[in-house]
């Protein structure tokens, strides 16, 4: 039996412990890695990866060149069993033509981060992670790199590859029916540019690939030259159904990163926010999935409870979708009078509306067949880093606002829905019942509210809260929360200056986005924009 | 909380009928009956005015805070000389009202989304006071 002691005896003496549930690890490549990791998966519990990211240290003011290597790539590791989150930083000299192991046998999520990596800071995992996933084909240099500057692009890199190798395990007499298209880059829902690449026999799909990197603005370098406050703007075009929980992701963030306390009324009116995104979220991707059944009165349903959402925001901070609503310390406004009493009457007409979509969709016998479609089974979806209710559809009862709670989401009462088989049927079944525990989440809530101020002038802390001198002390920090989609983490590291060093985004629509590539195998063309909305994969996280 | 396994039945042809029957009428009867949902008139976040530009005090704080740069202000001997708006820049986050100390930078609520050339989407704040 392993406990969180053993772990910390075995590593006693590199481990930094953080706190209660989070520790430090620092490894160097001449260091077997591979065992390492293989040790910390099959003996201490850590199945899931949660995300890979580089990490640049040229231009930072501890950087020594003689001694330290120049790059880090940081693995944060999960053991849900325990609740237990590692880092493991491992320092890299890209000139001394380091290769790092690859670890996607170990955690097949691995695959897409280290591509993101090669292409971004350089650092190769092996010949199999060296090919562009975001970025424009052509492009010289790293774009991540400190001295990257931009010198257009090398068209002779240009290079037409054919996506899916040629079969030769079908039948000769079935040879002409295999075939090969691509769906895209439009989305069917409008979630943003992706291409959908089929390779065919029949009806029946063989091989499939998502092919992704159409919307990126590469928010994260945008991150670098911006103040703290100017990204909140930015994480709005992240997830843009539920801009407001990726505000409050960011602004908890940079809290947690400087330990500020924020007022109990702005916490409060946080968690209504993020759970109001979150209703308008599912109800967004239930309607997709209607969409592409076919089915058109849970459309116009879904259509009309959005829109109640965003009435409600837009009475709140003045905006329909790009909220902008939360601020580091607390909240951009205070809530207008009349605010609450409107917020819990429309609850009502919403908890009705959904269930008139539930009465459509949920015995309907086209609905049921057509949704049975894409399994995905829990051990994959942990493998492949799935978080949310897509993971919770796969019968994995992992919520961080259950697991870890922040703000009052332990004084709050509210379940966990969990599917049984992972389908898209199971899928739809949790998101329609994560609104009705939004709902109930919502008007907890706001039955007690607790008095004072959203934006309070004198929080304890020793820092400048003003947006423009606002600048943490040199620091760095993973702080995640749950959005509709499933765990947004971003990891700052600061350098003392008013602008983060370097930010990474852990989107969970990019792991869905990755699992989605496998998922579509033994499935028919027809299910494909069904089970593609059902994961509710929005282009503007996975591209970031 | 495991969702409910009879969730997974499908039902028969009768009970589908009835079932869209009573939707169907509940439907059309509710919608003659119900009063529609009114909310109070909302407030949008516009475009930013300048309400008051003797008061400013030329910190250029809003100049600074602006994520999409499109703020511009020139001065002339400690006075105020312009301050240019680029319209077709501006994201409405209302940083730059939140930064504005002596309060004489807001927001307003019309967001104009129309012109007929391209200069007009540079305003001078001062002069439409």
């Amino acid at each position: 039996m392993v406990t969180p002691n053993s772990f910390l005896n075995y590593y006693s003496g590199k481990l930094n412990v953080i706190d209660d549930s989070n520790a430090e690890l620092i490894l160097e490549p001449n260091e077997d890695i591979k065992g390492i990791f293989k040790k910390l998966k099959e003996e201490f519990g850590f199945i899931m990866l949660i995300d890979i990211f580089g990490l640049d240290l040229l231009k930072k003011k501890s950087f020594d060149p003689q001694n330290e290597r120049r790059f880090q790539v940081v693995y944060i590791l999960l053991n849900m069993e325990m609740h237990l989150r590692l880092r493991v930083v491992v320092n890299v000299d890209v000139e001394k033509n380091e290769v790092l192991p690859s670890c996607r046998d170990l955690w097949a999520a691995a695959h897409w981060c280290e591509r993101e990596i090669w292409e971004m800071f350089g650092i190769s995992f092996g010949t199999e992670s060296e090919k562009r996933l975001l970025s424009v084909s052509g492009l010289k240099g790293f774009p991540f790199r400190k001295d990257f500057s931009f010198n257009g692009l090398d068209e002779s890199l240009d290079s037409e590859e054919s996506i899916f190798e040629n079969i030769t395990d079908v039948p000769k007499y079935k040879l002409n029916l295999v075939d090969s298209f691509s769906i895209g880059p439009i989305h069917p829902a409008l979630k943003g540019s992706m291409k959908l690449h089929l390779q065919i026999e029949g009806d029946g799909i063989l091989n499939s690939q998502l092919e992704v990197g159409y919307l990126h603005r590469s928010i994260e370098k945008l991150c670098e030259e911006k103040l703290y406050t100017q990204i909140i703007p930015l994480t709005d075009r992240l997830n843009f159904f539920s801009a407001a929980s990726n505000n409050i992701g960011w602004c908890k963030a940079v809290e947690d990163l400087v330990n500020i306390e924020i007022s109990d009324k702005a916490k409060a009116m946080r968690m209504v926010a993020s759970e109001l995104a979150r209703v308008s979220d599912h109800t967004q991707c239930i309607g997709s999935i209607a969409r592409a059944v076919g089915m058109f009165e849970p459309i116009q349903l879904s259509i009309s409870i959005k829109e109640i959402v965003s009435s409600l925001f837009e009475r709140l901070c003045g905006s329909r979708f790009n909220s902008s609503i939360s601020r580091i310390g607390g909240m951009s406004v205070e809530v207008p009078s009349g605010w609450v009493n409107d917020c819990l009457t429309t609850l009502k007409v919403i908890s009705k509306k959904v269930d008139e979509i539930d009465t459509h969709l949920t015995r309907s016998t086209l609905w049921i067949e057509r949704l049975r479609t894409t399994t995905l089974n829990a051990y994959d979806a942990i493998d492949l880093g799935i978080t949310g209710p897509n993971l919770r559809a796969c019968g994995v009862n992992y919520d961080i606002r259950k697991v870890s709670p922040y703000y009052f989401y332990e004084d709050v009462e509210f379940e966990i829905p969990l599917g049984i088989n992972g389908d898209c049927y199971d899928r739809y079944l949790v998101r329609i019942e994560e609104i009705r525990q939004s709902l109930k989440i919502i008007s907890q809530v706001l039955d007690s509210l607790p008095l004072g101020k959203m934006c309070v002038d004198k929080l304890k802390t020793e820092l400048d809260l003003n947006p423009l001198n606002f600048a943490p002390n040199l620091c760095e920090g993973y702080s995640m929360t749950e959005t509709p989609n499933g765990e947004l983490g971003f990891f700052i590291s600061s350098d003392g200056e008013n602008r983060p060093y370097r930010v990474k985004i852990k989107g969970p629509s990019f792991f869905s986005a990755q699992a989605f590539s496998s998922m579509l195998e033994n499935t028919k063309v027809n299910d494909a924009m069904i089970s593609l909305c059902s994961m509710n994969i929005v282009a503007g996280e996975v591209d970031r | 909380m495991i969702l409910e396994r009879e969730l997974y039945k499908s039902i028969g042809a009768t009970r589908a009928i009835a079932k869209s029957l009573r939707v169907y009428f509940v439907t059309i009867i509710s919608g003659l009956i119900k009063p529609r949902l009114q909310l109070v008139t909302s407030f949008s976040r516009g475009l930013p005015e300048l309400i008051d530009s003797k008061n400013c005090s030329n910190c250029k704080k809003c100049e600074l805070i602006c994520p999409t740069n499109c703020l511009s202000i020139e001065e002339k001997s400690d006075q105020l000389e312009s301050f240019i708006l680029d319209v077709s820049a501006c994201i409405f986050c209302g940083l730059c009202s939140d930064v504005c100390s002596p309060k004489v930078l807001t927001l307003t609520d019309h967001r104009p989304l129309a012109s007929h050339g391209e200069s007009l989407w540079k305003i001078d704040l001062m002069k439409r006071e």
